[in-house]
This record gives C-alpha cells, structure tokens and sequence, in this order.
C-alpha cells in the first residue's frame, strides 16, 4: 500500500490541490498531512475545507498552535495585522470560520499509526517539539531524542521545508519537504509517498511537482496578506528562517 | 480591423471557460468532491442588453452597466461582480437610485449607448456550501448580438458565480475551488468584453491597443507605424458610431483621428516618402471634408440655443435657423455615409493600420527610421513650435481670421506632434500638452464663431433669394450675427493675452523631451 505524506501546505491551495491529484497519481489511497496547513498564504479557509472534506489525517504544527493561541488570547486580531512576523497568523484567524476553528483546535499534535505492520509517527518538528528541525544532516543520536518513544520504524516529519529521506539509526525518515512553501531553491511543491507494500521493507520517495504558482501570487497580493512576498513563491526561498 | 483584447477581470471575477466535455452535472459531481451540494438545477435563458457612454466613461470606471430582461432591472457590475441593482422603468437609462446615481456621477450626463447584448442560457445550480451557505452557479453558454442587428455570434461555453447576494467569502472559496480543484480557466474578460471581441467591435471608448503604445528602446521605423495603426484603430472604432449617427461625438472622434492621421503622414514623410504619404494625406483630406460638413453644422447646432438666449430672442424664435441646419444636415450626413462604407475608406484605414517602410526607401529614410524616437521626437516637437512663433510674431491687430485658423492649425500639429510621443515623456510632457489646451480652445472657438457667422450669412442670402425675408427673423438673424462678431472679438482680445505665456510653453515643451521617461 501507498501512503502520501504531505506537510507545511500553508494555505496554498492551488499547491495542496496539485499534491493531492499527484499522490493519486501516484497511487497512494490514504493522505496524512503533517501540520503547518495554514499561516502565510492566502488560502486557509479552502485548505482547511478541502482537508476536511477528503478526511485527511493530519496533526497540528506550529503555525496551527499560534493561530489557536491568538484565537483564544480573546486579543484584538485586526491591531495583530501591522505586526510584522505575526501579521499573517492574525490574518489567517480572522479568515477561518467556527468550522475550520473546530478541526484546526481538534487536530493532535503527533499521530502513531501502523501501516501493513510498519510503526509510522507523523510528527510536525520533532517528537520534542513542533519547532525543532530535522535536516538531513541528523546523526543516530541526535535523532534517538527526535524521534521520540517507543521508537518508530518511520519517522515522517515537515516543519524545515527541506524534503529527504534517509535511513538514520534503524529509524527512516522521511521529512516530506513543503507543498506550498518550499525554500530549498526549487519552487515545485513537493510530498512524500511511502510505499509500504514489501513491508517490513519500506521505500520512500520525495515527489517535486509544479503547480500554479502565479495564481497564489495573484491571491496573496489581492487578498492582502501581511507581509507576505509573493516572489518567494517564484523562487522557492525564503528570506529568514522558517 | 482585430478588436482589442479583452481587459482582464478582477482577480477574483467569477467568470470561468467550461470545457466542452464538461457537462453540468459532471461539474457539480466535483464540486460534490470539494463538500458542495446541489439543492436545486433547472435551465434558464437570458438576455442582458449592456450600455455605456461614447467614451465608455464606465468602462474606464471598471464598471458595467446592463439592463436584464428577465426581471427588468438596471443591474451595475464592478469587478465582475452586480454591485448594485434597480428596477427598469423607463428604456433609456436607468433612474435615480441604486444604479442611477453611480451612473449618472460616473457618466456626467452623456447619452448612454447600446454596445452589444448577450444572451446566455444553460443551467443554474443552486449549492449549498460547506458550510451551510447557499450559492448560484450557472453553466451557460454565451450568444452575442451587436447593437445594430445582424447575425448573433457564438461565445464560449462558462460557469459563472451570478446571484449578487452571495456572501463574499463564500463566493472566494467557490471560485478558487473551481479554478484549483475542478481545473477551469479564468475568462480573463466579462461577458462584454468577451462579446465585442468576438463581433469584431471596439471596447466602449475604443481605448488605444497597448502593442500600439510606444517604447522608449522604439526606432522611428517601429514607432512611425505604432502612431498611425493609432488613428487607423480610431478611425475603425468610431465608423460605425457615425454611420448609425448614435452621438456626435463619434463623428467627433474619427474626425480628429482622420485630422491626426494627416498630421502623422506630414510628420513621417521622411520615413514613408513624400508621393506615398501625399496620396494617403489626399484620400483623408476627401473623408476630412465629408465629415467637417457634418460637424460644423453639429457645433453650430449645438451653440444656438445658448446664442439665440444671448441674443435676447424670444424662446423658440430661431427665425427658421434650427430647420435650415437640419436640412443641411440631411444631405452631408447621407454623403458621409456613402463615403465611410466606401471601399475607398476601407482601404484607407487599412492602408493606414499596416504602414510598412518600403523595400526600396531611400537611404536618407532608412537612417531616419533607424534613429531611436526619444532622439527624433524633440526635433519635431520644437520645429513645429517653432513654426508658432515665427507666425505668432507677425500678428497684430491687422491679422486676418483666415490667418488666425492657420495659426490654430499649426498649434494642433504641435499639439498632436506631442502626443504622439507623449508616452516616451512621461508626466511633464502631458503637462506640457495641458498648458497648449488654452490656446486650442481660444483659437477653436474664435473659428467657431467665424463659420457661425458665415452660416448665418449664407442662411439670411438664402432666405432673402427665396423672399422669405420676415422683420423679425432678421432682427434675430442680426443679434446672433452681433454674437459671432462679439466672440470673434473677444477671443481676439483673449489670444492675445495668451501670447504672452509662449515662450514659457515652448520652454515646458523643451524640458519635457530632455529626459525619456517611462509612462507608468
């Protein structure tokens, strides 16, 4: 069986609609999104939607847990738009509606399953925390932390835009890279499908796709995102951290 | 002549191309894929009848105006979208209120035209959202009309978000799902804008192409035929206008456009040759006659009632003035209209629109078309200023009216000399252009009153020849000819007020082609 993995889609919609047509494609029959599904694009209430609808297991990321955070501060959204890296996470809170509030509040922050046998824990960052990277760079050790316990045979994860997959101290992780914000110098979008048919053998491959990239421009303009770039997009960079 | 292209909607305008294959209940099968449910479909077939100013005022505006026949309401568009609705009563145009008073700030009271009417039938889907809201889809297919008949003509098959009470967001949500989910194309143009492309007709106004803008990397060679596939599109767009005789204006428009095309082809000689662009500069100077019988009778027209009051003539005494200039007008306007479906003027503004540098130009012509025009521009801006002054300095108060009209003929070819390279110029040179206006106007309406007058005297010899000579007729007759010569004098009197602030003109002239600059 076919599993795709898709994660940090951050409310690009043309992107997340894209992912989903390739992983069909690609034959993958369940979709499980590992969190940062809103915050910097200007689509969180179709992202949100669509998910939903297709009932996508996902967990929250770091973006989703701000954004709920300033929803329930009871704090004045519209005066948090002029802020300069918090803009964005008010804007996306004033656009979602109770509905797409709800499955956002609902979402867990990591997610344990098992597919044909094989132990796979989907998390945002780390198990540590939703905030902590894992680069391709990671030793044995420094992911025996990040990996979290009992340890999983797969390791998916997103939250560093940067997409790999590498067998690290008897853990395969596979860290799906970005559907709507990639920042690794290639615009394409990009997602993982985890083939778990041989299990216990299990391959994974980072898929890159293009997708129409100016329309999310358009809308990020149009729709008066704050602080948003939307030559970023074109370029698949990003000028600070993520 | 191709229409322009279509001016791009909004971005979030609701209008998408529906491929062929994708049937009405294919396309709520994938909005049933994105959480859409369908709560009612039936067919529908319609009629919207769109209309705007000669120089589509609304258009500029962003706004639409159509009338809809299925409800009989005045509906006004923007963006795309119905922004405000009335009931029609009358058929004109619509009253005061919620689309009047827009309309009617926008358009300053110019009559509102027919520009085509679209028909539209197909289904309406009536959906539920995923959150529980209602809104109107329609999967039609569009059939155009021009406003003076002849065969409709097919338009593309779309899916449209029509119902004007839609709640913004929910329409935004539909809208990207369509176009990311369900893969549709934005039209990219209005149903309008769609309909007057594909009936070959001009969009309201006839605004300029953008290929026909000028570069500041043009050569005179791209540049020369840019400025006069111009005046051809002018030319093209305002023929039909004044042939149904909908407003005088767009006998105005060509007649400048004609004018202007003339003044190009003394300007581009050196790039065309001299025998070509004299042939071209006949051929308009016969279209520049048969449409300056019209509209000088137009403007006189237009100036009676206001000198008839000024005269201090009874109301409704215009001692058979009126009549005379509509008897007069019959005949020049059935002589231009044999003259504008002539082949000859058809050829002419195709000639005009694909103005190639011959094979064999001389080798003068081909270094001059060679020069960058921002090089070119200023030489024959301060030449044809200089024309002015050297005719400006002769005049006294012994200058004849005759020699007053050759002076406002040459501050036109410098004023049009400007124009056709403003855009290389950018903002001080359409400052410039503005501060040439004053003249224009005070030479414009001292010929006015010169052509008033020699009509007023044509129309008392004709009257006197025929006998029809009642006192108080030429009482009348004589106060509106007093009001010629009062204006006469007194734009004599006002130009020479002006004449004092030339030299700052041709200095602001001067200064504004020294530095190219991009118009933005």
């Amino acid at each position: 069986m076919k599993v795709a993995f898709i994660a940090d889609v951050h409310a690009n919609f043309p992107a997340l609609c894209t992912a989903l047509e390739v992983a069909v494609r690609a034959g993958a029959g369940t979709v499980v999104a590992a969190g940062d599904l809103v915050g910097s694009g200007p689509h969180p209430v179709e992202v949100v939607r669509l998910l939903m609808q297709r009932g996508v297991r996902a967990i929250g990321g770091n973006v989703e847990r701000k954004v709920l955070e300033l929803i329930d501060s009871g704090k004045k959204l519209k005066y948090r738009l002029e802020r300069k890296r918090s803009g964005h996470l008010a804007w996306a809170a004033l656009q979602l509606g109770e509905a797409e509030r709800a499955w956002l509040a609902e979402l867990p922050d990591r997610l344990d399953l098992s597919f044909a046998g094989v132990a796979v824990r989907v998390v945002h960052g780390s198990a540590r925390s939703d905030e902590e990277y894992v680069f391709p760079s990671v030793t044995a050790r420094a992911l025996a932390g990040m990996a979290g316990d009992p340890r999983p045979a797969v390791l998916v994860c997103g939250h560093s835009h940067i997409p790999f997959t590498r067998r690290v101290g008897g853990v395969r992780v596979v860290n799906c890279g970005s559907v709507g914000r990639p920042v690794d110098g290639d615009p394409r979008g990009a997602l993982a499908i985890v083939d778990f048919g041989a299990a216990p053998l299990v391959r994974a491959t980072i898929v890159r796709f293009a997708y129409p990239v100016a329309e999310t421009m358009r809308d990020l303009a149009a729709r008066g995102v704050p602080g948003a770039v939307p030559e970023e997009l074109e370029r698949g960079v990003k000028r600070k951290g993520v | 002549m191709a229409a322009l292209p279509p001016e791009p909607l909004g971005d979030d305008a609701p209008v998408f191309r529906l491929p062929t294959r994708l049937s009405a209940a294919r396309l709520a099968a994938a909005l049933g894929a994105a959480g859409y449910t369908v709560l009612q479909s039936g067919g529908f077939r319609r009629r919207d009848l769109y209309l705007d100013t000669q120089d589509g005022r609304l258009h500029r505006a962003g706004l639409r105006l159509r009338r809809r026949d299925r409800h009989a309401t005045w509906q006004l568009l923007e963006g795309g979208w119905v922004a405000a609705e009335q009931a029609a009563t009358g058929e004109e145009a619509p009253g005061d209120g919620d689309v009047g008073a827009p309309v009617a700030a926008v358009g300053g009271g110019r009559r509102l035209l027919p520009q085509a009417t679209v028909h539209a039938s197909g289904k309406r889907l009536r959906l539920q959202t995923p959150v529980g809201a209602e809104i109107e889809l329609e999967v039609a297919r569009w059939t155009f009309a021009a406003p003076d008949g002849g065969p409709p003509v097919a338009g593309p098959r779309i899916a449209m978000l029509e119902r004007p009470s839609v709640p913004p967001a929910e329409a935004q949500h539909l809208a990207a799902v369509l176009r990311d989910l369900v893969r549709l194309r934005r039209l990219g143009a209005d149903a309008l804008a769609t309909g007057l492309v594909a009936l070959a007709l001009p969009l309201p106004g006839a605004p300029v192409p953008t290929g026909l803008r000028l570069e500041v990397s043009d050569t005179m060679a791209i540049a020369a035929p840019k400025i006069l596939a111009r005046q051809a599109f002018k030319m093209w767009a305002n023929t039909a206008g004044t042939i149904a005789d909908l407003d005088p204006e767009f006998l105005h428009d060509l007649r400048v456009a004609t004018r202007r095309a003339r003044s190009a082809l003394r300007l581009l000689a050196p790039l065309y040759g001299d025998e070509r662009c004299a042939a071209l500069r006949g051929a308009l100077g016969w279209i520049a006659a048969a449409l300056g019988a019209v509209r000088d009778v137009d403007v006189h027209r237009q100036r009676i009632r206001a000198e008839l009051e000024r005269a201090g003539a009874a109301p409704g005494d215009d001692a058979g003035l009126a009549a005379a200039l509509e008897r007069q007008r019959g005949p020049a306007l059935e002589a231009l209209r044999a003259a504008l479906r002539s082949e000859r003027h058809t050829d002419l503004v195709e000639a005009l629109r694909a103005m190639e540098v011959a094979a064999d130009a001389a080798p003068e012509a081909v270094a001059w078309g060679a020069a960058p025009a921002v090089e070119v521009a200023p030489v024959l801006i301060a030449r044809a200023a200089g024309r002015i002054r050297r005719w400006g300095d002769a005049i006294d108060a012994g200058t004849t009216n005759t020699d007053l009209h050759r002076l406002r003929i040459l501050f036109k070819r410098l004023r049009y000399t400007a124009e056709f390279f403003a855009e290389l110029f950018g903002e001080p040179m359409r400052v410039a252009i503005a501060r040439l206006v004053p003249y224009q106007d005070c030479l414009g309406a001292l010929q006015d009153a010169v052509v008033g007058l020699a009509t007023l005297e044509e129309h008392v010899a004709v009257r006197t020849r025929r006998g029809r000579t009642r006192a108080g007729d030429l009482l009348v007759l004589g106060a509106l000819m007093q009001v010629q010569r009062e204006e006469i004098a007194r734009q004599r009197g006002a130009l020479a007020r002006l004449w004092s602030s030339l030299p700052a003109l041709v200095k602001a002239l001067r200064r504004a082609t020294s530095v190219p600059r991009i118009t933005t």
